[in-house]
């Protein structure tokens, strides 16, 4: 027996980093989940395939995800999580291609029950019976969903009148093969702790940061697809991600946020140890100068978005708008869908989705994948070519005039998969050096008589209303905000603003882009659940933006000053 | 009160030396920055004329849990997290009256706008006394402007009502410092736990006719600091490890069924043995195969039952011993109204509760009944209080009920029952005062054959096993894709129900929802066994955790004999199954060609 000290500390040596986590490659789960699924496949698409109400496709995903999560705050661990998940994912489809259960039922208040099952734990060792009981059982409950659900759409559709948009529910496509061989995971929380020590020591090196953390999340993703029509997909993909966020408060109760977030699909790929350090002292002193910039007032005027916030921008107002599923969908606003083949942006833009480039101005890209999840490979969209918008974002559920899938029906472990967003590309064919673009700023500030522009350094994020009983606004939630003088004053930081407008107005009047390009990586949110998404834009001039108030706490800063002044010297 | 004070500092001392060798490192440095900066608190803490706190604690929790489910040989789950917590308790006011026993509904559903968390607040895993204070600071920040203005609110309420019941808010205590650290801080080798019960889930393969058989360990051992502003502090090592065995499938005719197993304790060694535990999942699993071939519970039912072993205690567990439990009204605005669940015997000081042969006894400082290990067992409660062991139902009538510090009309005082966010019932023993009613299970079973005849029933019920609402929440309802019929409110689902006709014959029943009607059944109790059943369950929180932020289930005992009850109504399902599966389980495909199984093709 050891002594207790001795033995506290070794249990928290195990979880608070000491720990090379590391699983190796090869195919010996792998077969196992492979035969389970082409078993259980087999035998339902029999039995299913005929009946009273047959089912014409079975599909089984199972995500394998092995991960490590590390956050540290004040120089110190404040969760260490290792772990390993198996989930299942079954899609039945009942009646056939034109009409099936996953139709949207009308006047139900956008409430669509049944469409998704979530998923299930599958067991990530042991043999092909243990998972085949899981599968068997999941099969069978998500075969009846479908059937109670494709009753509940045929009465719909019958007391309904007739739908907008007439296009059949699912489409075939070829069956695919494709086995990726694993990878290895390495991820030694012994290197990574110490790190992510040293970024929150540093990060919370002022009394003015009230809040911060620096957090790791590492994973390896093994992703089966084994459907009816012959697919099968097993694709791996691994994800490395950092994320800094720390949080001061004005004296007016305004809480300030600042985020920066790093993705890679290796441990290599991201930033040095120093090159993070820098970022986290400019995050610092970037807070001390929000914490006591000026409040900007409501605003009409000119604006710039530097790369990564127009690339936000576009992801938020335009990308989400080009899904193509929600044309179908008839409480959707289907903004862009009289704009096919017409003109919606300025001339000297392009807009692509291209899912299979890994990388673009010198960063990888977090959007991008070999196939999505419905079985079809990535494929690169020109969605607006010169300004005119030719095509819309297609997962394997056809629109009217976009018959085909184009590899973007994608979704997270849980959800039905719908058309969304990869590696989003603003391309502009006119570009100028960005400091002729902050010059065309103060031009365009002098021509409508401001005294002043407004320069959009970082947007935390935005929404888009599309659903046609409210107004079709976006709000875009602005980090770091600057006034540019019309005068040539240096620029001056404010807060307390958010970006506002509606989508169509606001892409009229973008006049101008730059040469340099900006990517924004990160995780995007929607029907499908969580994927990984890019947004690369060079910086744009916008002709007049409306800025509105934003939301605040009413709450007072702290009563007593803070008790300790630093934590950068602390040893955990 | 000063010789209760002196057996107190002796324990704490003996504590406190063999503590030091299970201490981690830091907790010297925790315990200074949070008494710190409670007093740099307490001394400046204040906004403009507004009160100023009078009172002050923290709760810093350290818990390194491990955790397994497995499946058919196969594991679902498996891992290791570590925890730490601070939790910021603050008063301001008076004791007479301060901003607690408010229930202040916009806080609760829509929170404050303050950005920091003052309950179960993550800090670092590696505190150190510069963390534990900033971390303490912003904590206590917002809790006392929460604070002040739930004092606000309270006042307004109180100055348009005329206000009946005087008991004071709270009742300070002199200083007092205990520990409870004296146990080693346990290891578990998760490796071989999970290779021991994959092999045991294994057993189910065995059992085509099953369709979901899972085995779920926990292991969650837990440092508790403590400190308040009346220089009350306490260190304690909480422990507790639990294995489930939960096994569902459909009778034939679709009704969902389900077989548990729980065991819980405070250390592994305390665990049954995993030859035990083999046993154990070889019986839910038999019990469960019997129980789907058995006819199915018709018709309504009242009359003598007789609850057997789990049935008698777990029946105990949801229908009497949360009423035991001292539940203070919360003062709520106009127009909003708390429900208080489990309120019935808060004014039954004094009154006849149960049968008069029976007694309840609460003994948290009992560590085994018996043989066997009591998992509810601890000797500091939440708040620091050394709970002493009381007689809660003597000869049926009810003496006084478990308490935190939260005042209450009839109990003023603290018996040292917090945990888990508030009082809560720990270790219940229930006794027969009367030997002329104590029976063996033979003469049980007669008595109620006596009263069938008496009562011209054809026949009466054995409950043997009765499903625990842990189980039910956190397992049986998600292996059964929520579609278990559990009868809804004041309905308990019984498992495995014997029916026994009045020649003595006796039959496995299924689908029979018990309808206790309330902690009254327990006055209808004609005779119990001789011996006791020590069942170590996870019990819902009485007071809810919604109101306390604390733990929705609460690790507790109960010590009950068999229990014959003159009347208790058994209800059958009477909503419609889902049906059966399509295909059989391809656990038959090991056994025997595929189709070939009780369920096969069905279409």
């Amino acid at each position: 027996m050891l002594p207790g000290i001795l033995r506290w500390s070794c249990l928290s040596l195990l979880v608070l980093g000491g720990a090379l986590i590391q699983a190796k490659a090869g195919s010996d789960t792998t077969d196992a989940v492979l035969s389970a699924l082409q078993q259980e496949l087999a035998r339902w698409t029999e039995t299913l395939r005929t009946g009273e109400r047959p089912a014409y496709y079975i599909a089984y995903w199972v995500y394998d995800q092995q991960g490590v999560s590390l956050s540290a705050t004040s120089g110190a661990l404040v969760s260490a999580t290792i772990g390993r998940q198996r989930l299942l994912d079954v899609s039945v489809r009942v009646g056939d291609y034109t009409l099936d259960n996953t139709h949207i039922l009308r006047g139900s208040s956008g409430i669509q029950f049944g469409r998704g099952q979530g998923s299930v734990e599958l067991p990530f060792d042991g043999d092909t019976l243990a998972l085949r009981q899981v599968i068997w059982q999941a099969t069978d409950r998500t075969y009846k969903a479908a059937v109670e659900r494709y009753e509940k759409v045929l009465t719909n559709r019958a007391v309904k009148v007739r739908e907008e948009d007439t296009s059949a529910d699912f489409t075939p496509y070829p069956p695919q093969h494709f086995i990726e061989p694993p990878q290895p995971f390495v991820c030694d929380t012994g290197v990574w702790a110490p790190r992510l020590r040293r970024l929150s020591a540093l990060l919370a090196s002022q009394p003015h940061v009230l809040a911060s953390q620096v957090s790791l999340q590492a994973t390896m993703l093994r992703k089966y697809l084994v459907a009816s029509d012959g697919s099968t997909i097993v694709t791996t993909e691994p994800l490395w991600r950092i994320t800094i966020v720390a949080r001061t408060k004005a004296d007016d109760g305004m809480t300030l946020p600042l985020y920066r977030t790093y993705l890679s699909r290796s441990a290599e790929g991201l930033p040095t140890l120093d090159s993070l350090e820098s970022d986290v002292r400019q995050t610092v002193a970037l807070l001390e100068q929000l914490r006591t910039a000026p409040v900007l007032e409501t605003y009409v005027g000119p604006a710039m978005l530097s790369g990564r916030a127009a690339g936000v921008f576009f992801h938020e107002i335009f990308g989400h708008g080009a899904e193509g599923h929600r044309i179908k969908d008839p409480t959707s606003s289907q903004t862009l869908k009289p704009f096919v083949g017409k003109q919606l942006l300025p001339p000297f833009l392009d807009v692509v989705f291209d899912p299979t480039l890994r990388s673009y101005a010198g960063v990888e890209l977090a959007g991008s994948y070999r196939y999505d999840d419905e079985g079809v490979p990535a494929e690169r969209l020109v969605s607006v070519e010169r300004g005119i918008f030719r095509q819309f974002l297609m997962c394997r559920s056809p629109i009217e005039g976009f018959p085909t899938s184009n590899g973007h029906g994608r979704k997270q472990a849980g959800y039905a998969p719908v058309a969304r967003q990869s590696n989003l590309i603003v391309v502009a064919h006119q570009r100028v050096p960005f400091d002729s673009l902050r010059a065309l700023l103060r031009a365009e500030c002098r021509k409508q008589g401001k005294p002043f522009g407004l320069y959009f350094d970082d947007i935390a994020g935005g929404f888009t209303f599309t659903s046609r009983g409210i107004p079709n606004a976006f709000t875009v939630q602005p980090l770091v905000v600057y006034k540019v003088y019309a005068d040539g004053r240096p620029d001056e930081l404010v807060r307390g603003v958010d970006f506002i407008g509606t989508p169509l107005a606001t892409f009229a009047n973008i006049i101008a882009a730059s040469e340099e390009i900006g990517v924004f990586n990160g995780i995007c949110g929607a029907e499908s659940g969580n994927v990984p998404v890019s947004a690369c834009s060079p910086a744009l001039l916008v002709s007049n933006i409306e800025l509105q108030k934003k939301a605040k706490s009413q709450s007072k800063p702290q009563l007593l000053p803070p008790p300790v002044s630093t934590f950068e010297h602390e040893s955990p | 009160m000063q010789r209760v004070f002196r057996i107190l500092a002796t324990f704490a001392v003996g504590a406190l030396s063999t503590a030091l060798a299970v201490m981690p490192p830091w907790i010297g440095q925790v315990r200074r920055a949070l008494q710190d900066e409670l007093r740099r608190s307490m001394d400046s803490l204040s906004i403009e004329s507004l009160k100023k706190p009078y009172y002050l604690e923290y709760t810093f929790r350290y818990r390194w849990s491990a955790r397994a489910k497995v499946s058919l040989g196969g594991t679902l789950d498996s891992g290791q997290t570590a925890s730490a917590r601070l939790t910021v308790g603050i008063r301001v006011g008076s004791p007479e009256r301060d901003n607690t026993n408010f229930f202040d509904a916009a806080l609760l559903f829509f929170g404050g706008d303050d950005d920091e968390t003052y309950r179960n607040r993550p800090v670092p895993l590696e505190p150190s006394y510069a963390r534990m204070r900033h971390q303490a600071w912003l904590a206590t920040d917002a809790a006392y402007k929460a604070a002040v203005e739930q004092y606000a609110k309270k006042e307004a309420v109180l100055k348009n009502r005329i206000q009946q019941d005087t008991t004071p808010d709270f009742v300070l205590l002199p200083p007092q410092t205990l520990a409870d650290t004296a146990a080693d801080i346990p290891h578990v080798d998760l490796a071989a736990v999970c290779r021991q019960l994959r092999s045991i889930s294994a057993l189910a393969r065995d059992y085509p006719e099953i369709q979901t058989a899972t085995i779920t360990f926990e292991h969650i051992p837990e440092l508790v600091l403590y400190v308040n502003s009346e220089g009350r502090q306490m260190t304690k090592l909480h422990r507790q490890v639990g294995i489930e065995i939960v096994a569902t499938t459909q009778a034939p005719d679709g009704m969902p069924l389900a077989q548990t197993y729980a065991a819980y304790a405070r250390t592994l060694d305390e665990l049954p043995s995993w030859d035990s535990l083999a046993q154990a999942m070889r019986g839910v699993l038999e019990h469960l195969r019997q129980v789907a071939a058995a006819p199915v519970v018709s018709e309504p039912y009242s009359g003598p039952v007789l609850f057997v072993g789990q049935a008698a205690a777990e029946l105990f567990a949801q229908v009497f011993a949360p009423n035991l439990v001292a539940q203070r009204p919360q003062l709520a605005e106009q127009g909003v109204q708390e429900q208080n669940r489990f309120g019935a015997l808060q004014n039954k000081l004094g009154a006849r509760v149960m049968a008069e042969f029976l007694s309840v006894e609460s003994a948290p400082q009992r560590t085994t009944i018996g043989r066997t290990p009591v998992a509810g067992a601890y000797r500091i409660d939440d708040e620091g209080i050394e709970p002493e062991p009381l007689v809660l139902v003597r000869r049926g009538y009810l003496e006084t009920l478990l308490s935190s510090r939260v005042p209450t009309r009839r109990i003023r005082t603290s018996n040292g029952r917090s945990r888990g966010g508030g009082a809560m019932y720990d270790v219940l023993i229930l006794r027969s005062e009367d030997r002329s009613r104590s029976l063996s299970q033979r003469a049980l079973l007669e008595k109620m054959q006596h009263m069938l005849k008496r009562r011209d029933l054809p026949y009466g019920y054995i409950v043997r096993e009765v499903l625990n609402q842990n189980l039910l929440y956190t397992a049986v309802y998600q292996q059964t894709s929520g579609t278990f019929p559990s009868g809804g409110e004041g309905q308990i689902p019984a498992l495995l129900v014997e029916r026994v006709w009045r020649d003595g014959r006796r039959e496995l029943v299924r689908g029979a929802l018990l309808a206790p009607g309330g902690y009254q059944v327990f006055r209808d109790v004609v005779a119990v066994g001789q011996s006791l059943y020590v069942h170590n369950l996870l019990a819902p929180s009485v007071i809810s955790p919604y109101r306390t932020g604390g733990a929705q289930y609460v690790v507790a005992t109960i010590a009950s004999p068999d229990v014959l009850i003159e009347d208790l109504e058994i209800r059958p399902l009477e909503d419609g199954y889902p049906k059966p599966p399509l295909l059989p389980s391809p656990l038959w495909s090991a056994t025997a060609p595929v189709g070939s199984g009780p369920n096969g093709l069905r279409r």
